[in-house]
């Protein structure tokens, strides 16, 4: 079952049926109630009617015995104070068999039932078999006192008797016949049937007396347990649609889903090429298929380049090591063929590109430069002083230094690590001595809140297209220079990757000699 | 047998025409594809070993145009690429051997050997003329069952010839195939191996395998003098 909750789908499904049998349930509740109280209004309009109409002519007639007979299919009695029947409709002649409420000759402040079956109904229902003989009456009202009350019943024989104005309800469980009409016999009764009973109190020829008219409340109460039983019946067929529809349409909606999550499971690191189907629809499922598709597509690249780099780096490690072995090979051969220096030299070769390596991809790692303040102008000092006696191309500063020293215009120190700082330099440096004809000049100066250290070779210099490429790794653009001593393609993008860590920028222009002009700029303190 | 190696790793190139010249090999190196290509067509040599990745023109282009120039020599690609379409292609431009860098000294020897046998001999792995057994790979002389000892250049003389036995053999194609253009002296020096030759597996022996064609080189033949 767990498992089976794991589904979105079943979820949903579950979800929306339970929400929709509720609501149906709750709706179910206020229809049948609304039915049954409206169908209740019904029986009680028409019992009253009946009365009051009875209520009428016994109140206008003589005495109560002449309403012997009453030709209605409700059941009607006429009923003094003291329990005796006076008149009653078709079977219900005879025997009283209403519980006496209401009475004639009673206190007014007596409460009148409401409409509701309620406790003193059921009451009434237990007394009604002993209805008939009217025992239980209590206290003998005294008529005059409820006419008096009333202020009716004094022309006894002149003006007709006034009528209640409102009269009492209470439902009565009556004995039935066959045909469901209400019987006084026992012996012609084959059950009993709920009715709503109107009471009026009226006065026939001076005698205080209650007219009881019932209404069948059986057509009530079929209509409602009818409504409530087709609803209970549709109830599970209506959840089924529902819980269908759902299953259904998540189902439909999911469905890109489980295409997105197969393709994913079939991705692997080695086939990034591979994109999700991406649903025509414009809604959060295709938003994330769009939303993969572009991490698979910004994920293939890193790997793809990664992929590329590492191949050139095996290519590059591969030169000078085959060159150290077939050195050492022949050396091995014949051992007065060494020459010690070529090893040297390509061992030299191999550290540097070992180390130009692993600074890449320290850089690559996201590794944060050292947070030490250093004095450009320095290092530059140092490094020139280094190159001087070595270089075929000497190096020459050109010094901006405003009179007043560089702390007039706001000095040039930059924070960062010096070695990797000092790493750029020389790859700058060491870059424009292979490309310059007789000349490379440095020159350092403060540029608004920047420092801008520039390179300057009198070279080919850089044509315009391949101005970006030369940062990428592994390019040479000099191609007829022989790979030993051409470097492997590093260090300028070594150079661009350390002054993009030091939030600074390394270009390259047009040297007003014609040459190359790398500058630098980083972020003055 | 006289070698051309096109390599741009200099001191790679250098280390190994040092070698291979130990070997008793003539060899000329150059670090450019475009003066390779002049050079190879430009001369008979016996082998190329061609980079791929060269400063002016790629080995795979080099190739090509010797072999669409109708050069035959045999040309051993050196490489640092290790694909597997990498080295088809370049045996598909007509090389025919690949190496890839780091590559055994030893196995590089072996496969040269290899190369040259197939171009002057077919299969065999000694050259047999008389009772006369050259082994290049061993650098082994044999005259019957006794063995002559010979220096590397007198072994590529004597080389050259039993390759081509019965053939008259020009002292410039000597000249030509044994020593390599870094030597300028005299052209007579072949006369000086030759009787070195004689004097080592002919003249202890009774025999003349070696005779001189006058005006036109030498000979060497199987039963000479015998």
């Amino acid at each position: 079952m767990p498992r089976l909750l794991g589904s979105v789908r079943v979820r949903t499904a579950l979800g929306a049926t339970v929400v929709v049998a509720l609501a149906l349930a709750a709706a179910g509740l206020v229809i049948v109630q609304v039915l049954s109280a409206g169908l209740q209004d019904n029986a009680q309009v028409a019992a009253e009617g009946k009365a009051r109409e009875v209520a009428a002519q016994v109140a206008a007639g003589g005495p109560p015995g002449l309403a012997q007979g009453l030709e209605t299919d409700a059941p009607v009695q006429v009923v003094d104070g003291s329990g005796r029947v006076l008149a009653a409709s078709d079977g219900v002649a005879g025997a009283l068999v209403f519980p006496q409420f209401h009475r004639a000759g009673a206190p007014s402040s007596q409460p009148t039932e409401g409409d509701d079956a309620d406790g003193p109904d059921e009451d009434e229902d237990g007394d009604e078999e002993g209805g008939g003989d009217g025992g239980e009456v209590d206290g003998g009202a005294d008529p005059g006192e409820w006419a008096g009350e009333w202020e009716v019943g004094a022309s006894v024989g002149g003006a007709p008797a006034e009528v209640e104005e409102d009269a009492g309800f209470r439902d009565v469980s009556l004995r039935v016949d066959e045909d469901g009409r209400a019987t006084a016999d026992p012996d012609e009764a084959t059950g009993t049937a709920d009715f709503r009973v109107a009471a009026l109190r009226t006065v026939s020829a001076g005698v205080p007396v209650t007219v009881y008219a019932g209404s069948s409340l059986t057509s009530q109460r079929a209509a409602v347990s009818d409504v409530t039983w087709s609803m209970l019946g549709w109830l599970p067929v209506l959840l089924v649609v529902v819980a269908a529809v759902t299953w259904l349409v998540t189902g439909r909606s999911l469905r890109p889903v489980e295409a997105i999550r197969a393709e994913m499971a079939e991705i692997r690191a080695s086939d990034l090429s591979r994109r999700v189907p991406e649903p025509r629809s414009r809604d959060e499922v295709a938003r994330l298929a769009r939303t993969t598709n572009e991490t698979l597509a910004a994920l293939e690249d890193a790997v793809e380049r990664q992929r590329r780099f590492v191949a050139d780096a095996s290519h590059e490690l591969r030169s000078p090591i085959a060159s150290l072995r077939t050195q050492l090979e022949v050396a091995t051969a014949h051992p007065r063929l060494l020459v010690v220096d070529d090893v040297l030299a390509d061992v030299v070769r191999l550290q540097g590109l070992a180390s130009d390596l692993l600074l890449l991809a320290r850089l690559d790692a996201g590794e944060r430069p050292g947070g030490t303040r250093v004095d450009l102008a320095a290092m530059v000092r140092e490094e020139l002083a280094q190159r001087h006696r070595t270089d075929r191309v000497p190096v020459v500063e050109y010094p901006e230094e405003p009179p007043g020293g560089w702390a007039a215009t706001g000095g040039v120190e930059v924070v960062g690590s010096r070695g990797q700082l000092a790493r750029v330099l020389a790859n700058l440096l060491d870059n424009a001595q292979r490309h310059a004809a007789s000349e490379v000049g440095v020159t350092l100066r403060r540029d608004g809140r920047w420092v801008a250290l520039q390179v300057a070779d009198d070279g080919p210099g850089v044509p315009e297209d391949q101005r970006e490429r030369v940062f990428e790794r592994f390019v040479r653009l000099d191609d007829a220079r022989s790979r030993d001593d051409g470097g492997a393609g590093l260090g300028l993008a070594i150079a661009r990757d350390v002054a993009v860590r030091h939030g600074g920028s390394l270009s390259v222009r047009r040297a007003p000699s014609g040459g190359a002009l790398f500058e630098l700029l980083l972020p003055a303190v | 047998m006289r070698l051309l190696i096109v390599e741009d790793e200099r001191r790679l190139a250098t280390a190994l025409a040092r070698g291979l010249a130990a070997e008793g090999f003539a060899v000329d190196v150059t670090h450019d594809g475009a003066e390779g290509l002049r050079l190879a067509t430009g001369r008979d040599y016996d082998l190329v070993l061609l980079d791929i990745m060269l400063p002016g023109l790629n080995g795979y282009r080099v190739c090509a145009a010797l072999r669409a120039a109708g050069v035959e020599t045999p040309v051993l690609m050196l490489t640092a690429k290790d694909g597997e379409y990498d080295e088809a292609e370049g045996l598909d431009t007509g090389a025919d051997d690949y190496l890839t860098k780091p590559f055994s000294y030893v196995v590089l020897l072996a496969r040269v050997r290899a190369l040259l046998r197939r171009r002057t001999r077919g299969a065999a792995p000694v050259l047999r003329v008389g009772d006369l057994t050259l082994d290049p790979a061993a650098r082994r002389c044999l005259r019957g069952t006794q063995e002559v000892s010979l220096t590397a250049k007198e072994f590529a003389v004597l080389e050259h010839l039993a390759v081509r036995a019965g053939q008259v053999v020009s002292k410039a194609d000597i000249l030509e195939h044994v020593w390599d253009f870094a030597y300028d002296g005299d052209p007579n020096i072949v006369e000086v191996y030759v009787s070195a030759l004689r004097r080592k597996m002919d003249a202890p022996f009774g025999r003349r395998s070696i005779t001189t064609v006058r005006g036109a080189g030498y000979r060497l033949v199987a039963d000479g003098g015998a």
